[in-house]
């Protein structure tokens, strides 16, 4: 019996910390063929590099397949709905096995937090979904023991190689960010109320362009930023504060009001078509290439958007084609 | 009690009447918030001052009584007797040669207390005169007299909003001829009911809606779930979005509300 298939319903999420290139393949084949020896499907969402490397140790058939992840682009905040599509591919009753190779571009301090906040959120997501299982394999010789070890408490299992384990101090929760830093002093600064809605969306664009954004992403922040003003202006007291800066080339905008955001996957999950509302967060985790939230009681709320420089102009087409953004 | 004022007979110079700041141009449809009845009186002898040298005269909804040589349409019957006359004359005045634009002061075709939908109905009924027959329409409200919420719903389906307060409407949703209407702007939270009003209005008249959307920056989740609610309320309607933007068609297919069944559709 295959791991997931021994847990009546809901993620199987352990992560595999390993060294060096033969350690990572030997310990991911031999997590891939305990699934195959199941009859469970296989995906491995990794890029394309280290498909080679796998695909040259299994045989050929069609138990196994590989993802492209490039597409995911650079938002830690698609990991969720990016499994949520790959797994939903598989409806002939296989339980499915990823492998999930994701690594996300670092920003330095400004979004390990966040990065490891989308791996603790898979089990938050999945808790109630049909039984399937996730190794996340990590390079120790790429981070720090210290990161390795927060990574490590956002898995309930680990992989050791050969078989699962329970992570001691699995952390269930709730999930503690850290705090963000401030932003500099000469950030562009705007309150808004409902009126001044066309107002937060000008004076964006006009950063935007003035920073260089093309047209098309110019348009896509803008409209992130209004979904999250709109939710400062009907959840957050009715206004907020817009700040607007340049940070390692990156485009940031932070939204600031006095609510409290409760629900950990807000604007994480795919909506269902049929149920209505409940896309803004979604809309502005698609459009943007990092959300950093911080809410709390007595402390309001803090929505941090990135956009990157352009380096790819047909990203979001490219991403919502694959369905990524769906 | 309406009127229509006759062209001047000559081609000589037009003194600019009063302190009007604005003029209208063939095909246009403007929204005109007049702050009193003596800006109201003052800007509409500076319209007919520019509809005699650039049209073929200023038809007028106004209750006033007719001066010079003018004709009487009744409204005693409502606004839509009214409004059919308006379309026959300025019809008929086309096929005699001349192009007479439209003055309405909506207080006389309809009231202040009335539902912003009725408002709706008569202005987009107006905006297809304009929009047929290339002829400049305004509508004049006078500020005191209406809400600022109605005066705020119903600017989007104007070409644009002159006069005392300025217009803060992201978007405008009006019809362009007998080719459907366009959708241009921002649609977002703010103008979320003057959206759904004038969609529902739009639906009324064009059940099987097309939007030109070459105009058109983007549409919000709040006005993606307003359009979806008003479609799936008004069975046998149906939206088409033409002509639309990568981030608009992103936006839709990333709502899911297409794999419901939704009567929208959103094409480049």
């Amino acid at each position: 019996m295959s791991e997931a298939s021994a847990a009546a319903i809901g993620l199987l999420h352990m992560i595999y910390p390993y060294a060096g290139t033969q350690q990572y393949v030997t310990g991911t084949l031999a997590y891939i063929e305990q699934a195959r020896s199941s009859g469970a499907a296989v995906l491995i969402a990794a890029p394309a590099e280290r498909h080679d490397a796998l695909r040259a140790r299994l045989a050929a058939d069609d138990a196994v397949s590989f993802l492209d992840t490039t597409a995911l682009g650079r938002n830690p905040g698609r990991l969720v709905p990016a499994w949520q599509n790959w797994i939903a591919q598989y409806d002939d009753g296989r339980v499915v096995h990823g492998v999930n190779d994701v690594t996300f571009p670092s920003r330095g301090d400004a979004d390990s937090s966040d990065a490891r906040y989308a791996e603790w959120l898979l089990n938050l997501a999945f808790a109630k979904a049909p039984a399937w299982s996730l190794l996340c394999p990590v390079d120790t010789s790429a981070h720090p023991a210290a990161a390795i070890d927060a990574l490590t408490r956002c898995h309930p299992l680990v992989w050791d190689g050969a078989a699962r384990q329970p992570v001691a101090d699995y952390l269930t929760g709730p999930y503690a960010a850290d705090d963000l830093p401030e932003p500099p002093a000469s950030a562009e600064r705007l309150t808004y109320r409902l009126g001044d809605l066309p107002t937060v969306r000008a004076a964006v664009a006009r950063f935007a362009q003035l920073n260089g954004l093309p047209v098309r992403r110019t348009r896509e922040l803008t409209l992130a930023v209004s979904e999250v003003a709109t939710n400062s202006i009907r959840y957050g007291g009715g206004g907020g504060t817009m700040l607007l800066w340049t940070q390692d080339n990156a485009l940031v905008c932070e939204l600031r009001d006095d609510g409290v955001i409760t629900d950990p996957l807000v604007g994480q999950l795919r909506p269902s078509p049929t149920r209505l509302g409940g896309r803004g967060l979604w809309f502005v985790n698609q459009f943007c290439d990092l959300v950093q939230l911080r809410s709390a009681p007595g402390r309001g709320t803090r929505v941090r958007l990135w956009i990157d420089p352009p380096s790819d102009p047909d990203r979001t087409a490219r991403e919502v084609a694959a369905g990524l953004g769906r | 009690m309406s009127s229509i004022r006759s062209p001047i007979p000559d081609n000589g110079p037009v003194t600019q009447a009063t302190s009007q700041t604005w003029e209208l141009t063939a095909g246009e449809h403007v929204c005109w918030r007049a702050g009193s009845i003596h800006e109201y009186a003052a800007g509409r002898d500076a319209l007919i001052a520019q509809a005699d040298q650039q049209a073929g005269g200023l038809l007028i909804l106004d209750g006033d009584p007719p001066r010079g040589v003018a004709h009487e349409l009744g409204t005693s019957h409502g606004p839509d007797a009214a409004l059919t006359a308006v379309r026959e004359r300025v019809h008929r005045a086309r096929r005699d040669g001349r192009a007479p634009w439209v003055l309405a002061s909506m207080e006389q075709l309809t009231s202040p207390d009335a539902p912003v939908a009725e408002v709706v109905a008569i202005e987009l009924e107006l905006a297809e005169l304009a929009a047929d027959t290339r002829t400049g329409v305004v509508c004049a409200y006078r500020g005191a007299l209406w809400r600022p919420a109605v005066l705020g719903d119903i600017a989007p389906v104007h070409s644009r909003v002159v006069g005392i307060t300025p217009d803060v409407s992201g978007f405008r949703l009006r019809p362009t001829g007998a080719h459907g209407y366009t959708l241009e702007g921002s649609v977002g939270f703010e103008s979320l009911r003057a959206f759904t009003t004038a969609l529902r209005g739009a639906l009324l008249r064009s059940p099987n809606l097309q939007l030109h959307c070459e105009q058109l920056e983007l549409i919000d989740a709040a006005a993606w779930r307003a359009m979806v609610e008003t479609v799936a309320a008004a069975p046998g309607t149906s939206v088409l979005l033409k002509h639309t933007n990568e981030t608009v068609r992103a936006a839709w297919l990333m709502s899911g509300y297409g794999d419901a069944g939704v009567a929208v559709q959103v094409q480049p």
